[in-house]
């Protein structure tokens, strides 16, 4: 009795043991796959409805979604570059010696190490190794970020075009001229007089629908926390207007971006507005226009450009035969890149946007999607935006261009898409301005 | 010929109408490769209707329900900019050797008015009555605009037929007489810009830069050389739809416009000095030479009794002031004027005829104070909507006339006494404007409030809708209270509704 028991619990104690075994043979072969689907995508992949589970991790849920539901099909591809070579040999320089030479202040802005003063004409990236275990990571992540846009010194677009759409149909379009006047960045800053400590200036000047062609926005940004200033045109009462600096999260011209929606790492806000951590360093699906940089030329007046005969991003509403979403871009790539995920939370207690989180290139410094949720913290709007790196066929410049932003706004169920760089509109930097276009007095030129 | 001139004028409404649906979006074309040339237009219909029956002296007589304004209008605009053909043509090498970026800017204008043809018996007698006037009134072909823009650094010329608009305040104006205001087609029912006439016009400004403590310090000046430009406000015929409510004219009395000499010294001028102090408190100085708006009323003997309406000079200095306050997120203005020579209405002096004094009359003038505080804020309503803020623009307004004659009066007759209306020494008017958008912009709502504390108000809801290319209008105007400011027109309560095509 005794033994035939022991033999008994001896038999039932293997079946545990080849059971277990088993199982855990099982559940490692199931994440080894599972886990092969999250990163088993291959330049020359399509990635659709069909096969949607390849891409989960590397892109956000709501682009899973949309994958998942048809909207978007993602063609992976590679690079022929690296993009965290993208930048100018000056600010490849700089990378050496700005390591420890500024430093985040108490105000959440860049001052210098040592003296504690605030920065200025800083050239290239002020941060170009970041600790991940630095409190103020995620701060300096994100001044990289605008300083890959300001390196490139005064900036111009002639045509910026947005399109604002429903669920089928585009609505309307906008085009504006932007320029941008930079005080940062780049090595011909330090000889600039700048008393007034400004960062950088700018100016959007509507050229098309008729009824609000010709209303222009100058904004001065300053160094440090101090508010930006900033004045409109209004042709329908022929004045500049002050107005409040404040209403960041506010739409801008009626599209699905708020104010600070734009930029680099897609937040074109005042950095320490916001309290800022690093979420996850993870690897991730970023969009770029194609395999190989575009071509950067100097223009008649001696500035770099990069122009293009066509367009280059086509939109599914472009796209014969598309059954996706309109807004989606049909004929761009997506790349896997190491990105960080940063969450920001306004300080504004009346910001409109909940927590967003940022999906940053650690070494090319842009941002490929925002997550944005509303102030009860539920999902609202989606940004995802394309890149490109550009040279110069001597290799003397080298920059990263951004060719296109997407907005979505399912709750409302529309779409905004911007396109910065197509035929009618050169992507122009080191470009020679006028600074006196800037001032009060000279903003006049911009107005009707 | 008026017919003709009308048929022409529909013609070319016409065809920008259907030029604005071809270009199938509101995007403005391009002519020519290097996109240097810019061509957008606009067409514009409106229909209002009165939504109350007409009292008082208004004349012809209305009635609720009845069609009072079918105003069409078409623009042409084209822009050059010639800093891409500088090289390519030798008509501008001076300007390329001076270094100037130079470009230029056109705007044609198709107006016509069709309720003296087509609306209510009442206004085609109107015409018929006084079918020179209207038939000059209702239509029109300009060049509206035609300017050209010079600049080379610091420096900046406008040279040509233009708008200039001074000053902080919105609705009434105190810096902002430069151009003269056609009020004849719906007076403050219409918003301002659309009211403005453009004229001949030298313009210049330099952009110090920083001097001292000051920012931004700009030099502004302007001339209006009145033997190229001598226009002034039009003044409303008896009988058109917005006329002044007035007494009919008098049998055997002609009435007389004095209008500005074609002579320099009668030029318009004007110059600002603008600046900015800590980076947030923007100010300006100016003082400019205008006209007025509305002639002033004088009754001559020449030899018998005449109506004389003189546009008077007017001498203007004043400031302004703007700032962005923090704590409440709310920018401030403000703004002052002297009028040194603004010409008033006292009976006995401008019209002793009435009083049955066999003597011409005279304009007398006094200084007066105007002024102006206010402020602009958006604010978060998501209770009403949770995308977008609601910008709420709120002005108080007043003109103070500090040596107050008791004799003063308005040059217009009440209704209910026969006698001019009195005007105070301080007249005092609040504004208020609310607007935000829905739907990605498709929808804008807005709403304006005037308020005159002697007891007249007025109130104006709208709506506009954006349909790519169209702009669809739908605007109630009403005006009630007591016949002082706004008040006259306390009977011309209107339901507006407009259709714009773009492109």
């Amino acid at each position: 009795m005794g033994t035939e028991r022991a033999l008994r619990q001896s038999l039932t104690v293997s079946k545990l043991v080849i059971l277990s075994f088993v199982s855990i043979v099982a559940i490692t072969l199931i994440l080894c796959v599972g886990s092969k689907a999250y990163s088993d995508v291959s330049p020359g992949d399509v990635i659709d409805k069909t096969n949607y589970e390849k891409i989960e991790g590397l892109v956000p849920d709501r682009m899973l979604a949309w994958v998942k539901d048809g909207k978007y099909v993602l063609n992976v591809g590679e690079l022929n570059y690296d993009p965290a070579e993208s930048i100018s040999p000056f600010a490849r320089e700089a990378m050496e010696k700005n390591v420890g030479k500024y430093d985040i202040n108490n105000e959440g802005t860049i001052v210098e190490s040592g003296s504690g003063n605030q920065a200025r004409a800083i050239i290239g990236h002020p941060f170009p190794k970041i600790d991940m275990g630095d409190p103020e990571a995620a701060r300096k992540l994100l001044y990289d970020a605008l300083y890959s846009r300001l390196l490139q010194g005064s900036v111009r677009f002639a045509a910026m075009r947005a399109y604002y759409m429903g669920a089928s149909s585009v609505e309307r379009e906008l085009s504006l001229l932007f320029k941008v006047f930079a005080f940062t960045g780049y090595p011909g800053a330090k000889d600039i007089d700048n008393p007034q400590k400004y960062e950088q200036l700018g100016i959007f000047k509507v050229t098309d629908p008729y009824d609000i062609a010709g209303t222009a926005i100058l904004f001065w940004r300053f160094f440090g926390e101090k508010k930006d200033v900033s004045y409109g045109y209004l042709p329908g009462i022929r004045r500049v207007r002050r107005m409040t600096p404040a209403n960041r999260s506010d739409s801008i011209f009626g599209t699905d971006y708020s104010i600070d929606d734009a930029g680099y790492s897609s937040y074109d806000g005042k950095i320490p507005y916001f309290d800022w951590k690093i979420l996850a360093e993870k690897e991730a699906l970023g969009m770029y226009l194609g395999p190989n940089q575009v071509a950067l030329t100097h223009n008649e007046d001696g500035e770099w450009s990069a122009s293009t005969e066509t367009n280059p991003i086509r939109f599914g509403f472009e796209t014969e035969g598309w059954t996706g979403s309109i807004w989606a871009p049909t004929n761009v790539i997506v790349v896997k890149r190491p990105v960080y995920l940063v969450q920001g939370i306004a300080k504004d207690p009346y910001y409109n946007y909940g927590p967003q989180t940022l999906w940053i290139d650690k070494e090319f410094y842009c941002g490929y999607y925002k997550e944005i949720s509303d102030r009860a913290g539920k999902e609202w709007k989606m940004l995802h935006n394309v890149w490109t790196g550009a040279i110069s066929a001597d290799d003397t410049n080298r920059i990263v261009l951004y060719p296109s932003g997407t907005m979505v706004d399912e709750r409302y169920n529309h779409t905004t898409v911007w396109d910065f760089y197509y035929s009618q509109s050169p992507w122009v930097t080191m470009a020679r301005d006028n600074i006196n276009d800037y001032s009060l007095g000279g903003f006049v030129r911009f107005c009707k | 010929m008026a017919k003709k001139r009308n048929r022409r004028v529909l013609r070319v409404i016409l065809c920008t109408f259907i030029l604005c649906f071809l270009s199938s979006t509101a995007l403005a074309l391009y002519v020519d490769k290097d996109n240097t040339i810019e061509m957008k237009g606009k067409v514009q219909t409106r229909f209002s209707f009165r939504t109350e029956d007409s009292s008082g002296f208004t004349f012809p007589e209305v009635s609720a329900g009845d069609w009072v304004q079918f105003r069409n209008i078409a623009y042409l605009e084209m822009t050059h900019d010639l800093h891409k053909v500088m090289d390519k043509t030798w008509l501008l090498a001076p300007f390329e050797a001076l270094k100037l970026d130079v470009q230029y800017h056109l705007v044609g204008r198709f107006l016509y008015e069709g309720i003296y043809e087509v609306g209510p018996d009442q206004f085609q007698m109107v015409k018929d009555e006084n079918y020179d006037v209207i038939r000059e009134f209702e239509s029109d072909i300009s060049l509206w605009e035609a300017y050209a823009d010079l600049s080379r650094g610091s420096m900046f010329f406008r040279i040509g037929k233009q708008n200039l608009s001074w000053g902080e305040t919105d609705v009434f104006r105190l810096l902002d007489q430069i151009n003269p205001l056609d009020n004849t087609f719906g007076g403050f029912f219409e918003d301002l810009d659309d009211r403005r006439i453009p004229i001949m016009m030298v313009r210049g400004s330099y952009n110090f830069g920083r001097i001292g403590p000051l920012g931004n310090v700009t030099l502004e000046s302007f001339w209006n050389p009145t033997p190229m430009d001598n226009t002034v406000s039009p003044f409303a015929p008896y009988g058109s739809v917005y006329a002044f409510p007035a007494p009919p004219p008098t049998e055997g009395v002609e009435t007389r416009f004095i209008e500005p000499e074609k002579n320099m010294d009668d030029s318009r001028y004007g110059f600002r000095l603008q600046g900015m102090m800590a980076d947030n408190f923007a100010f300006s100085v100016a003082h400019y030479r205008s006209y007025v708006d509305v002639p002033a009323l004088r009754v001559v003997l020449d030899p018998g009794p005449v109506q004389e309406l003189v546009y008077s000079d007017i001498n203007v200095t004043g400031g302004s002031l703007n700032f962005y306050e923090g704590f409440t997120d709310t920018v401030f203005r403000s703004e002052v004027t002297w009028t040194w020579d603004m010409p008033i209405f006292i009976p006995e002096t401008n019209a002793p005829l009435l009083l049955g004094i066999p003597e011409s009359g005279t304009i007398p003038t006094k200084g007066m104070l105007g002024f102006m505080v206010g402020f602009d804020k958006n604010m978060w309503i998501r209770l009403l909507n949770k995308r977008n803020t609601f910008f709420v623009s709120a002005q108080y307004f007043g003109q103070w006339f500090p040596d107050f004659d008791e004799r003063m009066r308005v040059a217009a007759v009440s209704f209910s006494t026969g006698e001019f209306e009195t005007i105070k020494e301080l007249e005092q008017s609040m504004t208020l404007l609310i607007s935000t958008s829905y739907r990605s912009g498709t929808i804008n709502p807005q709403l304006a409030f005037v308020y005159d504390p002697r007891g007249a108000y007025m109130i104006q809801p709208q709506l506009t809708f954006v349909w790519e290319p169209i702009r669809f209008l739908i605007q109630w105007t009403a005006v009630n209270g007591e016949q002082h400011g706004i008040g006259f027109f306390n009977d011309r309560d209107q339901l507006t509704v407009g259709l714009s095509v773009l492109f």
